[in-house]
């Protein structure tokens, strides 16, 4: 009995207390499931922070990989998805909003003592053709390749455009997310890997590096001289309605824009 | 006399039906109507979540059988490569991986954690002993999420200091065994020690008297007559190690391959949790995809290791049992032939036996050496060490005979004593950097604001919420059906077909990695019935994982509730079922609360189930819904440490609160004990 007792007194202070701190966002909230990309995530995050409430949003958003933005939205398991690549064949019946331009920008360990790659260099990188920075240029370091996870666009991405998508690359350090894959270029001494714009400043002990000579701006995205870019998009189920469109045709507009522009991506 | 034999001598109803099971005028219905209403009801609970685990068992066969069917098992388990994208699903690199991480493991593990346990109860004193038995409790208690935390900030920059040339991410199999090792030797210690106390007191005399040193006594006697407690300890952290998610799955790199060669250590490594925690999400769950049967399969596969493990350590004990004089069985006739006429040759063979012994472990440990420093030195320099290693083991027995066993025994226990304080130490110093990092995130705004710029900064108020809802909700399913399971076990079961069947369920339940509950729980409420990532998903996966320790708790607290109070509450009149409800719960009570508040421990610090059912990056409002999503501390750190880099300060502010949730459960649980052992007076 006394247990009953506590766990009803547990369940009433609660719900009590969610009530009381909820009372300052007004309760008529229309809930969004948002899930996918990492790279995207920036983006819909600082979205949630500064106009969650004046949209009339409660929003839940998590981040795990392009793959499950768009098996998300198909399975119903979220409402919105978030992807940094197209769907894939096999992921049919998803409507794409584009939201904004990235680039895949490759970092490297500060020590490896290079600036500017080609490819053709990051191509053989990853093929295991070169294994010391001085082969392109830079210290006497061994070369430490990172890859992101197979349901990741950003990987998808690279891979395209680098001309890497049937090499083997299970032999490397696999990471969940952009931000691993930054925390642990700052940490591992050598590291080479490839992250979306967003995540540029959280570079401590890292660097970028130009792409053939061109390095990631917003204008050289935009004309298409910088060599690996892609458009971050949104996808639902079918075409999207009532309050998921209202949130995609805000990130659309002027404002949305704008934090768009203040994550480090470029405006559409 | 159990409590089921008391009743049969007072209640002439259940007398009856219990004296005439075979009557074959009896209906069955009639047999139900005369059974006590009670049991009836509390079978039926039992018959419920049996039927569950069997309903999990069925539902991960079934789905894994489409990858069975497209790959091929035995494609599937000795495949080479796992590139889900390209259809190619090889697990082999994944099953050497999860082996390869709890080997390594067990091996740091077994040790110190049976060394402490000799250090705590034969040589410490009483004092020494209360310290250090509940901070081992404390230590089992640390969710794995905050052990993977660690691993990342401590751990992984020390290694890549101390092995610069060895080491090429940091992230590895050695630093996902070292942190497993950590995960899993206080519940080896805490088993351990329970089960060497209770060696009972005259053995240890007998040996002593014949004039063997109390080292000597541990090692010939104690340890031999505690076998099977210390073979169950091991099973439980080797357990704990091989379905363990997400320590693995943040500081072993996630690289598909097998390590080259195979003991090396410094190697990046993937196990089969980590891969089904890492990719379930992405695949789809409506048909004909194969990437969502193999992840099935792999969870089929990871619960057959388990399974094994189980069953092959039970088989031990077995064994070791009747070699101590339990449960001897008669010997046929011929097998005692036999024996008499191969008596001469293993008399003869015997001689051979200690030579035959030493030099397997010789070759062990000139294996290990080799494997050891092959790594830094290369094939010869490995060779010679491992042959210097062998020399060195050699001269160590002699050494032992010549300084007699007085002096042995002075440096057994002194290497003891310092595995014990070492451990203590890292202790101190994990408590210490948590707080000491910890205390600056945390003031007031901490606890209750929502997160902002994606968690680097602003409060961690929803996740603790979220947590709270979590673990009340969980209470709210598992007690119940836990609790009557364990009356039931303890009050009304007999020794039948059925008890034992659900005894065994139970256990395996129990043995369950928690990732194969995730994977259970998202596919059937998450996208089958489509309540999406919920509250309620999480709660209800949380309470399958807890309800075997609630039902275990609740069973030992009740049994251990003397029979005089039954009889007498019995031969007062009170039927069986008011005496259950009026003497046998209160007065184990203390025991039951106890195991539920370490039951739902466990739940708040689990992250893989929560991970896949219930939590988000972020929420930042304070909503309740059952069928809305929440965040949760675990999950948040998690995220923290994974998605949002520079966000240092929070994550050590979240951890420490995670740390002082547990702290204040496992508090109040002793606590409690305390209590009721005082009021109770027995």
């Amino acid at each position: 009995m006394t247990i009953v007792a506590i766990l009803a007194v547990a369940v009433v202070v609660i719900a009590g207390c969610a009530m009381a701190l909820n009372n300052n966002n007004g309760s008529s909230a229309e809930k969004i499931t948002i899930g996918g990309s990492t790279t995207v995530a920036p983006i819909m995050l600082a979205i949630q922070e500064q106009y969650e409430n004046e949209l009339g949003l409660s929003l839940s958003i998590t981040a795990t990989g392009s793959g499950d933005g768009a098996s998300g939205a198909l399975n119903g398991t979220i409402d919105l998805g978030m992807m940094s690549r197209e769907p894939k064949s096999s992921e049919a019946g998803l409507t794409t909003y584009v939201i904004a331009l990235d680039g895949v920008v490759v970092a490297v360990d500060k020590d490896a003592g290079v600036s500017n790659l080609t490819l053709d260099q990051i191509n053989k990188i990853y093929s295991g053709e070169y294994t010391n920075w001085d082969q392109v240029g830079g210290n006497n370091l061994v070369i430490k390749p990172m890859v992101r996870e197979a349901n990741s666009g950003t990987r998808s991405c690279f891979e395209e455009f680098v001309g890497l998508a049937s090499v083997d690359m299970s032999k490397y350090a696999t990471y969940g997310s952009n931000g691993e894959m930054v925390t642990a270029i700052n940490n591992v001494s050598g590291a080479i890997g490839y992250i979306g714009l967003g995540y540029v400043s959280e570079l401590t002990n890292g660097m970028t590096v130009s792409v053939n000579g061109i390095d990631a701006t917003k204008e050289t995205i935009t004309d298409g001289t910088y060599p690996i870019s892609r458009s971050l998009i949104l996808v639902t189920k079918g075409a999207a309605t009532g309050a998921v469109l209202k949130l995609i045709e805000f990130v659309q507009s002027a404002k949305g824009q704008k934090v768009v522009e203040e994550c480090g991506y470029i405006s559409i | 006399m159990s409590a089921d034999t008391i009743n049969l001598s007072n209640d002439p109803t259940q007398m009856n039906v219990n004296n005439m099971p075979g009557d074959p005028k009896r209906s069955l219905f009639q047999k139900i109507r005369k059974t006590d209403k009670a049991k009836l009801i509390l079978a039926g609970i039992v018959v419920m979540t049996v039927s569950v685990l069997f309903f999990i068992l069925i539902f991960i066969t079934y789905n894994s059988l489409d990858a069975v069917r497209e790959v091929g098992l035995w494609d599937f388990i000795t495949g080479a490569s796992w590139i889900p994208g390209s259809g190619v699903y090889g697990a082999s690199s994944l099953i050497v991986g999860t082996l390869l991480v709890t080997i390594g493991a067990v091996l740091i593990a077994v040790p110190v954690g049976i060394g402490v346990a000799i250090y705590l109860s034969d040589i410490a004193s009483a004092r020494a002993r209360n310290i250090v038995k509940p901070v081992c409790e404390l230590f089992a208690g640390i969710p794995s999420v905050v052990y993977g935390f660690l691993g990342i900030v401590i751990l992984i920059p020390l290694l890549l200091d101390i092995f610069p040339d060895q080491l090429s991410y940091g992230y590895s199999w050695l630093a996902g065994s070292l942190v497993l090792a950590m995960m899993a030797t206080p519940t080896i210690i805490s088993v351990s020690e329970d089960a060497l106390s209770a060696v009972p007191k005259s053995y240890y005399e007998a040996s002593i008297a014949m004039g063997a040193t109390k080292w000597e006594t541990i090692r010939k006697v104690s340890l031999r007559a505690a076998s099977s407690g210390l073979g169950a300890a091991i099973t439980l952290g080797i357990g704990r190690a091989i379905g363990e998610t997400m320590v693995v799955l943040m500081v072993c790199g996630n690289t598909a391959i097998i390590p080259e060669p195979l003991w090396n250590i410094f190697s990046t490594i993937r196990t089969i949790s980590a891969t089904i925690a890492g990719e379930f999400p992405e695949t789809s769950w409506m048909g004909g995809d194969v990437h969502f049967s193999a992840l099935f399969l792999l969870g089929l596969i990871l619960l057959m290791m388990v399974l094994a493990v189980n069953l092959f350590t039970r088989h031990i004990i077995k064994r070791t049992k009747r070699k101590m004089g339990e449960g001897i069985k008669k010997k046929g006739a011929f097998a005692k032939r036999i024996e008499k006429s191969t008596e001469g040759i293993s008399l003869r063979l015997e001689r051979y036996i200690p030579f035959v012994k030493r030099t397997v472990f010789a070759a062990v440990i000139f294996a290990f050496g080799f494997m050891i420093s092959d790594l830094f030195l290369g094939m010869v320099g490995g060779i010679l060490f491992g042959i210097l290693c062998v020399i060195v083991y050699v001269a160590s027995i002699y050494l032992a005979k010549y300084l007699g066993p007085k002096l042995v025994q002075v440096f057994v226990y002194s290497s003891f004593r310092a595995i014990a304080y070492a451990m203590i130490v890292i202790l101190v110093i994990i408590i210490g950097v948590l707080v000491y990092k910890g205390a600056s995130a945390l003031n007031w705004n901490f606890i209750t604001d929502v997160p902002s710029s994606m968690g680097k900064t602003g409060g961690i108020g929803p996740a603790i919420l979220g947590t709270l809802e979590l673990m009340v909700l969980t209470a709210v399913v598992a007690f119940p059906i836990g609790v009557c399971c364990g009356i039931y076990f303890s009050q009304y079961s007999g020794k039948n077909r059925f008890v034992s069947v659900a005894r065994e369920s139970i256990d395996i339940l129990n043995g369950m990695p928690s990732i194969v509950f995730g994977l259970f729980g998202m596919t059937v409420m998450v996208a089958m019935l489509g309540w999406g990532m919920c509250l309620l998903a999480g709660c209800i996966t949380l309470a399958l994982m807890i309800i075997p320790t609630i039902i275990k708790t609740t069973e030992e607290s009740l049994n251990a509730v003397p029979h005089e109070l039954t009889e007498a509450s019995m031969a007062l009149g009170a039927s069986k079922w008011k005496t259950i409800v009026r003497v046998v719960i209160p007065a184990g009570m203390g025991g039951m609360i106890t195991g539920m508040i370490l039951g739902l421990g466990r739940a708040v610090g689990e992250t893989a189930p929560i991970m896949l059912t219930a939590a988000v990056l972020l929420k930042r409002t304070y909503e309740f819904s059952l069928f809305d999503p929440v965040m949760s501390l675990p999950y948040h750190l998690y995220m923290l440490v994974k998605e949002i880099p520079n966000s240092t300060a929070n994550q050590y502010g979240t951890a420490l609160v995670l740390m002082i949730l547990i702290i204040i459960m496992f508090a109040s649980a002793s606590l409690i004990r305390h209590h009721y052992r005082k009021k109770l007076g027995w």
